[in-house]
């Protein structure tokens, strides 16, 4: 008998100890013709948040649907728990999806709808009734039991969804961008619950989303895929202070992208279109050709040295910080975040632009997309 | 409420139709159960109830209970049919599915006499004059009636709940039982009653296969009003079928009053 959080389980083989809850081993997808997945090799420990980010279409439900078993690998392994479930049908894994939809059964009221699993398991009733309570305690909806589902809000429904994945203690969970039907405000208490619930029941978390700030705030760690493949996983502060290519580094926040020419290997500066120049730190190594040096909004000093200038086109006001909107004399645009209370130069100024040292991201060149 | 004037005044001319081609010839119909049969076969304008106590005599009663249960049986095999059929077409992908369905529909638009022909010449010989041969002939020709409100239905099911369930433990079996039928059920009683209610009233394929060794409600029917030439009796065992196909419908009216919404969409989300 094993004991987790929900009380006794019993188990059929002794658990593997320190096995990862879910392995992804070379998995490759063809949906109409494209290649949506190609050569997945991931880890997710038990117990850990782990967030799935990338653009539309890159592939991240399917690979959640890869991993639930509701459809499968052209090749490539999944391994759940230490066993392998590649040719499992998604009745037979213990992983359980909140899906986009939240795909509530509209049949059936609130308990009825969490009790779903239990009832297909064929559990007792007085142990189905227990679990059911325990589970909507959880997602704070106890008294909702007998409501039906069509006089709940969006972010009930959320919790219902929640709740019904959990109530039975999967050793893990795929969240299909639960957040993006809800109110913004909402999200923020919502995003809470859920990583407070991951956090006192230990249960392991496949996160997709295609919103940064979620993934940077919750996740303990990251993986950005771009059409199909995976470009990086790591730590959010990894991801962030060392992105690996410039799409991983424009995915996760804001940045300023120069796009320039070094001309020989052992060269400290870049070559910019207008003839200027822009100081390379040490520590980056390039090979010659063109690249990309990025910069963030929040590292670009204004009014200090001047690496380049430019001229003031807009002032954004966001609360604690000011966003200032410039154009480079090339006409390269380029964005400044400021402290709110700090002094910043009016539209129209011309303004002298540097950062510190070892801040620029440097990557050959690539087309990232739209910068935002 | 802006256009309820102007859709009232809408509502007319199906109104009229309904009263001219229906309300009035049944009113006759049910005039004529009431009246005397005279010597030539025709109605004498006297009030008589003869019609109506042949209605419910034995041999009566012993033709409408056949009619009823071939009915229902019909009705029930279409269902076990149709439900597979529906299932495996819910899967296949526009268009294909609309090509499939407009197949399956075709027969209804040639004759259903070349139809029942072409039965004869299939089936064997021994099968005639069988109600088994009848039965299968008519599920045969009304299953595209219990087809396209079953697909229609499960259509209108949100694609997700089935994947839900799966991903939730449940086998292919508990899915169609636990979500799918529930979720399909008004598309499943639509079809039914759309199976149930033409064929208590059959007359061509009883006609033909039963070869006259049976009856049931519709070649009684017509047995009395042609050859027998009894009008009265005709016509009160014509508002039998009236009565056998009203009741399933007013059934029918009442469940889906009580089931409006449930074809398994999500509403739309509210604000908290």
């Amino acid at each position: 008998m094993q004991t987790t959080p929900l009380g006794p389980v019993k188990l059929t083989q002794p658990p593997k100890l320190a096995s990862p809850a879910v392995v992804v081993r070379g998995v490759s997808k063809r949906l109409t013709g494209r290649l949506v997945l190609d050569d997945i090799h991931l880890t997710v420990s038990q117990g850990e948040f782990f967030a799935l980010v990338g653009p539309s279409g890159s592939g991240k439900s399917t690979l959640l649907k890869m991993v639930s078993g509701i459809d499968f690998p052209d090749s490539g392994e999944v391994w759940l728990g230490g066993h392998d479930v590649t040719t499992l049908p998604a009745y037979r894994r213990d992983v359980h999806t909140v899906f986009q939809s939240y795909a509530l059964f509209p049949h059936l009221d609130v308990q009825e709808n969490v009790a779903f699993p239990l009832r297909v398991a064929r559990m007792a009733h007085e142990e189905k009734k227990r679990r059911v309570a325990q589970a909507l305690s959880w997602v704070r909806l106890d008294h909702f039991a007998t409501r039906r589902i069509d006089k709940l809000s969006g972010g009930e429904r959320q919790r219902v969804a929640v709740a019904r994945a959990l109530v039975d203690g999967p050793a893990c969970v795929l969240l299909d961008e639960p957040l993006a039907a809800l109110d913004p405000h909402l999200r923020n208490s919502t995003l809470e619950l859920l990583q407070e619930i991951q956090s006192r029941l230990r249960v392991t978390y496949i996160y997709v989303t295609h919103d940064r700030q979620e993934a940077l705030r919750a996740a303990g760690r990251i993986g950005v895929l771009r059409e199909g493949r995976l470009e990086q996983v790591g730590a959010p502060t990894e991801l962030y202070r060392c992105p690996s290519s410039a799409f991983v580094a424009s995915f996760l926040g804001p940045i300023n992208w120069f796009e320039g020419l070094v001309q020989s290997g052992g060269s400290r500066s870049i070559r910019l279109r207008s003839g200027q120049h822009l100081p390379l730190d040490d520590h980056q190594s390039v090979e010659t050709g063109r690249i990309l040096l990025g910069v963030r909004p929040e590292d670009i000093v204004v009014g200090g040295e001047q690496f380049l200038a430019a001229v003031v086109l807009h002032q954004d006001f966001c609360g604690s910080t000011v966003t200032l909107r410039m154009a480079s004399d090339e006409g390269v645009a380029i964005n400044a975040e400021l402290r709110g209370d700090s002094a910043s130069p009016p539209v129209g100024a011309r303004v002298s632009l540097s950062w510190p040292p070892n801040v620029a991201h440097v990557f050959p060149f690539d087309d990232v997309g739209p910068t935002t | 409420m802006n256009g309820s004037k102007r859709t009232g005044w809408m509502a007319w001319p199906p109104v009229v139709f309904l009263v001219v081609f229906f309300v009035v010839p049944t009113g006759i119909v049910m005039s004529y159960s009431v009246l005397e049969r005279d010597f030539y076969g025709q109605v004498r304008p006297h009030f008589s109830l003869d019609g109506w106590r042949q209605a419910i005599d034995p041999i009566t009663l012993s033709v409408l209970s056949r009619s009823v249960t071939l009915a229902l049986c019909v009705t029930f095999s279409c269902l076990v049919l149709g439900y597979p059929c529906a299932l495996a077409l819910a899967r296949v992908g526009l268009p294909w599915r609309r090509y499939w369905a407009v197949l399956i529909s075709f027969p209804l638009v040639t004759s259903l006499l070349l139809r029942i022909y072409g039965w004869m010449n299939l089936l064997p010989l021994e099968w005639r004059g069988t109600i088994w041969a009848v039965g299968l002939v008519m599920s045969v020709n009304y299953l595209p009636f219990m087809l396209l409100p079953l697909l229609k239905s499960l259509e209108g099911m949100d694609r997700d709940m089935v994947h839900a369930a799966t991903d939730l433990g449940a086998t292919s079996w508990q899915t169609f039982r636990l979500v799918t039928w529930p979720l399909t059920r008004p598309g499943a009683i639509a079809g039914c009653a759309l199976v149930f209610i033409p064929s208590t009233g059959d007359y061509l394929v009883p006609h033909f296969f039963g070869e006259g060794r049976f009856n049931v409600l519709g070649t009684l029917i017509v047995q009395q009003f042609m050859e027998r030439r009894n009008w009265p009796y005709a016509a009160a065992s014509s508002l039998w079928l009236l009565a056998l196909v009203c009741v399933p419908l007013l059934l029918w009216l009442g469940a889906s009053r009580l089931h409006p919404a449930l074809t398994g969409k999500m509403w739309d989300n509210v604000d908290e």
